[in-house]
């Protein structure tokens, strides 16, 4: 489940923390 | 835009097309920097009397905008040419600054409920997840997580 947008998920609480949780859960994937 | 699609006519026949093109250009973070400086400009020429404090703002935001756009480019490229299904193309731009590889979409149309898991045809996007590494979904984890288990891929 991405976070879409800044508040969809705990860590993404500003635009920073958007990307940055949308990609570290993308990386997980692909280990 | 990076990527924008506008289309040259639109019916609801199709489901919720956004006729003005995908309107989730949020999902690309240099569009993000494009916004931001729009929005200075556009503050700064409403409101004169804090214009440099817009402009002041504007230039601190986007310098580490940058910063952390030069990190996550370097942080994405395990993704490249990975493909993926997603359930709603609304992380097209974000799959496209990644070099990722959209593989299909679980929506039969764009703002319709899936049929549910019941459904054996996915229309032009037959069984996407066949070809497919990796699938997430925005809306409907319910969708993905189904599917997920089903065809073995992570979610």
């Amino acid at each position: 489940m991405m976070p879409f947008t800044v508040g969809g998920t705990d860590k993404a609480k500003d635009l920073f923390g958007l990307f940055d949780d949308t990609i570290g859960r993308l990386l997980a994937t692909v280990k | 835009m990076s990527g924008w699609k506008y289309r040259k006519s639109s019916t609801r026949a199709l489901g919720d097309l956004h006729p003005g093109g995908n309107p989730h250009i949020h999902t690309d973070p240099r569009n993000i920097a494009r916004v931001a400086l729009a929005l200075e400009e556009r503050m700064a020429q409403i409101d004169p009397a804090n214009a440099e404090s817009y402009h002041s703002r504007g230039k601190s935001f986007l310098g580490r905008w940058q910063a952390a756009i030069v990190r996550w480019e370097q942080q994405v490229a395990p993704l490249k040419g990975v493909p993926i299904v997603v359930y709603h193309k609304d992380f097209s731009y974000f799959i496209n600054w990644a070099g990722m590889r959209e593989a299909g979409s679980l929506e039969p149309k764009p703002g319709l409920p899936h049929p549910g898991a019941s459904r054996r045809s996915t229309g032009q996007n037959e069984n996407p997840a066949r070809q497919s590494h990796h699938l997430f979904a925005l809306q409907q984890p319910q969708a993905a997580e189904f599917l997920s288990t089903r065809a073995n891929i992570p979610a």
